[in-house]
């Protein structure tokens, strides 16, 4: 028993565990081929996607924004107006999402990161709402809530926007993972446990806090711009507060300030409710509640989410091991 | 016709005091901003309407017996939830969230998604000089300066009220002359819902039943309490008067929806110049 | 390290008010390198004041503050750190929820940045740790430390980056009379590696025994300028502190 254990003191054992499950992945559009299935599985993974980059502003950095939905949707409105004004390849658009994202999110951040905590808050809660409101009333050029059409496709296929996902899923976590074992990422935990008495020691917290927004608006942009070219169709009410309560529950709910927190976060509150569907047939539309429900659950009783929960568990387990 | 659209701006004035009334006292004794209270002013209304519908009752007996209920659901949400989370607000807005969206899939799952049409009694309409009012809204007006001065005498004169303005300056300190901090916050935080369920139950006959009605109102209230201090009922009342105005001439000069948009950026204005607003103090006392 | 000519940190008709008390009330004052300058003064003299007008926490309201070459009234905190001013508080400030190693390491990583791994940085944190008696609770929390262990950390992250001058704000405080001893020792190593130490105290048996110079305050003023003998015969001092007999 003591050697499977010592096992897991190695990194390699990590490395070819992280290998298998994503081979593992890989090959679920193989044998999930409903088409229902496969879209939730997209669906799921914007939901991953967008949750891991909030994760390193809540998380990690301590800033709980509320306004993720509208850097989701100053990429996905930089796809749609790109591709359908000026006739542009979606690729194109793709790439300059993550270059609108990080410009608007840094404007942002240079007024909004000057609050604390609460006042950040319900600060981007009403920023989020107030561009809400704009998109809205800006149809002519938004198409407001009644959207926008025809948006050309990435890639044809959901299982080929499902592989691209991977991709970019896996680049997120390894860029994450760099940034967050690195200086940067002490620097973040510094500001998120004392953001005072960090500048005693040299710290500019104005420039990485402001970087660091940026730099998640830019990915949240990125993944929107996908988002929105998988669907084709762009309106208003995807990027509403209710959109950035999604991401905050699927971060929340995994485990903020952990690296697969949100990946965990996002299969259980996007995936569960949808795979229960089947389970529990009239019980669907009591789904937000559950969502609701477990957030809750998770904010009072478990601040560590899943993931806080899995190391609570792996700790009595080696304790139980060492008897 | 201006007059008119100042008679509408006092009605818009006297639903914002109600919600924010309620907001403000919650966030001065509790520390904590009320992210449940859109979703207690929709079910509110609800709870109203099937009073009136199914049993039959007139329209104000519905109304105290859904206004207790609120208070009574405002309880469960203190102890349950609430409780302990003045500490970090950030818990607390989080919290409220998921609230909130368990509360409006309730009413979306029993009351449907489709806006209820409630009736008023009140349904006669004043006409002065050229400009007309329904007594349903004359009601509304009545009804919250009537608050407004049951509160202020509540807050001032009652023994109560004293405790509830102690625990608002320094809980530590009241609590140590025997005031018991969990009672004052339960109480003020079921007091401040039963507030916002009551204007729920007024804007429905006008703007009729949706389980989303609460969205709109409950930022509005934050912007209010925002502008005029978070936890000063002085500040909400100017604050309701500022907005209550601003929105209805945006929304009658300008164009239908940028009236909300308005107070959102007056709320981000005043929060990234001075969060504690305009009459709010450092320590955010009532 | 050889002393240095001219002043290491010089105060100029420094002012700072606070509503309508002047906390700090045009003060003027030199600190001469590798000497131990003593603050002392009642409660509310305005020496935490000095300390954070100089590490930017507060903005002089008038007067300026010269570090070395460098002026550095009103800059911004992170900059006056990394020119080489470290400072302790007056209230325990660490990264609690942090390990006594994280703790150092995040003291810093503003210029640390690429070796961060590498031997010789693991030499400095451990030199530091040995240095400040706390090799032992390397791997501790900070929340989990004695209160004596928890103000030598801040001492520790204090030194990590080598400043030439320290800011010490009752570093002693609430330490028994052995640990003020142990603190006492750590100080004059510190002065003997070339570093300049500000202290401010109210323990007087450690302010006299450390300082080679001392400045007493009084209401944001400075009352008396000396060696601790002269300081402690002075009649203005003793009456500031002790009051006058009506």
């Amino acid at each position: 028993m003591t050697r499977i254990l010592d096992l897991f003191n190695k990194k390699i054992t990590y490395l070819f565990i992280f290998i298998a499950i994503v081979i593992l992945v890989l090959m679920l559009p193989l044998y999930f081929t409903s088409a229902y299935l496969l879209r939730l599985m997209v669906t799921i993974g914007f939901s991953i996607i967008t949750a891991l980059c909030f994760n390193l502003v809540i998380g990690y950095m301590g800033y709980p924004s509320l306004s993720q939905s509208v850097f989701y949707g100053v990429g996905g409105y930089t796809m749609a107006l790109i591709t359908l004004r000026l006739g542009v390849s979606p690729w194109i658009a793709l790439i300059l999402s993550p270059l609108t994202g990080f410009a608007i999110g840094y404007l942002v951040a240079i007024p909004f990161l000057k609050l604390r905590s609460m006042f950040f808050a319900i600060g981007t809660l009403a920023f989020t709402m107030l561009v809400n409101a704009i998109l809205i009333n800006l149809h002519t050029i938004t198409g407001a809530e009644a959207g926008l059409r025809g948006i050309p496709r990435l890639v044809k296929s959901d299982t080929a926007f499902f592989y691209l996902q991977i991709v970019l899923i896996i680049l997120i976590l390894f860029g994450t993972k760099i940034l967050v074992e690195s200086y940067w990422g002490k620097i973040l935990v510094a500001i998120r446990e004392d953001e005072d008495l960090a500048p005693h020691f040299g710290i500019n917290t104005t420039k990485y806090k402001r970087l660091t927004f940026a730099l998640v608006s830019a990915f949240t942009g990125l993944a929107g711009a996908m988002f929105i070219s998988y669907q084709t169709y762009i309106s208003s009410n995807y990027f509403t507060i209710g959109s950035s309560f999604t991401i905050l529950a699927c971060t929340v709910v995994g485990g903020g300030g952990s690296l697969l927190g949100p990946i965990l976060g996002g299969l259980v509150v996007v995936g569960a409710p949808e795979l229960l569907r089947e389970v529990l047939k009239g019980m669907y539309i009591w789904r937000p509640c559950f969502v609701g429900a477990i957030l809750v659950a998770v904010i009072l009783l478990f601040p560590g989410g899943i993931y806080g929960g899995f190391q609570k568990l792996a700790g009595y387990l080696r304790k139980w091991g060492e008897k | 016709m201006i007059f008119q659209v100042i008679l509408n701006a006092l009605v818009q004035t006297a639903i914002y005091l109600i919600i924010s009334l309620g907001l403000t006292l919650i966030f001065g004794v509790m520390k904590i901003p009320n992210l449940t209270h859109g979703a207690m002013y929709a079910l509110g209304a609800f709870i109203h309407y099937s009073l009136i519908e199914f049993l039959g009752l007139p329209f104000v007996p519905a109304l105290f017996i859904a206004a207790l209920a609120a208070f009574g659901g405002g309880s469960v949400l203190e102890r349950v939830f609430f409780r302990g989370t003045g500490d970090s607000p950030v818990v607390a807005i989080i919290c409220g969230i998921g609230l909130s969206t368990i509360l409006i899939n309730v009413i979306t799952n029993i009351w449907g998604a489709w806006p209820l049409r409630i009736q008023t009694p009140f349904s006669y309409v004043l006409k002065i000089g050229g400009s007309a009012i329904s007594l349903h809204n004359v009601v509304i007006i009545i009804v919250s300066i009537s608050i407004a001065i049951l509160l202020y005498a509540f807050l001032k004169w009652t023994k109560f009220g004293c405790a509830v303005r102690g625990v608002s300056q320094d809980q530590e300190a009241a609590s140590l002359i025997g005031v018991n901090v969990n009672t004052v916050g339960m109480i003020t935080f079921s007091l401040g819902t039963m507030l916002a369920s009551i204007g729920g139950m007024f804007t429905a006959p006008i703007t009729a039943a949706s389980p989303g009605m609460g969205a709109s109102a409950e930022i509005m209230g934050f912007a209010i309490i925002i502008l005029g201090g978070m936890g000063s009922l002085g500040g909400a009342i100017v604050g309701a008067f500022l907005l209550g105005f601003v929105d209805t001439f945006v929304t009658t000069y300008i164009s239908g929806g940028y009236g909300g948009a308005v107070a959102f950026v007056f709320m981000i204005i005043v929060i990234l110049l001075k969060p504690s607003g305009l009459f709010g103090k450092k320590g955010r006392q009532i | 390290m050889a002393r240095q000519e001219g002043p290491i940190l010089e105060i100029h008709d420094l002012c700072k008010n606070f509503g309508g008390i002047k906390a700090v009330d045009e003060l003027s004052f030199q600190v001469k390198h590798g000497e131990i300058l003593g603050l002392l003064g009642p409660n509310g003299s305005g020496k935490t004041t000095i300390f954070n007008l100089i590490t930017g926490v507060y903005e002089a309201d008038s007067g300026g503050i010269r570090f070395e070459e460098y002026d550095i009234t009103n800059q911004l905190s992170y900059k006056i750190a990394l020119k080489g001013i470290s400072r302790t508080f007056q209230a325990t400030k660490l990264f609690y929820k942090q390990t006594v190693l994280n703790n150092i390491v995040t003291a810093m990583i503003a210029r640390t940045r690429k070796k961060l791994a590498s031997q010789e940085t693991f030499q400095r944190i451990d030199n530091v740790l040995e240095f400040t008696h706390l090799e032992n609770v390397k791997h501790a929390l900070a929340s989990d430390l004695t209160h004596a262990q928890q103000r030598r950390l801040m001492v520790a992250m204090a030194l990590i980056e080598e400043p030439e001058l320290l800011l010490l704000d009752e570093i002693t405080s609430g330490m028994s009379g052995e640990e003020c001893n142990e603190m006492i020792e750590i100080a004059k190593k510190i002065r003997d590696g070339g570093i300049t130490i500000v202290l401010i105290e109210h323990n007087m048996r450690v302010a006299m025994t450390l300082s080679d110079r001392i400045l007493v305050l009084n209401f944001g003023k400075k009352i008396a300028d000396g060696t601790p003998g002269e300081i402690s015969t002075n009649e203005t001092v003793l009456e500031a502190f002790l009051g006058r007999e009506e």
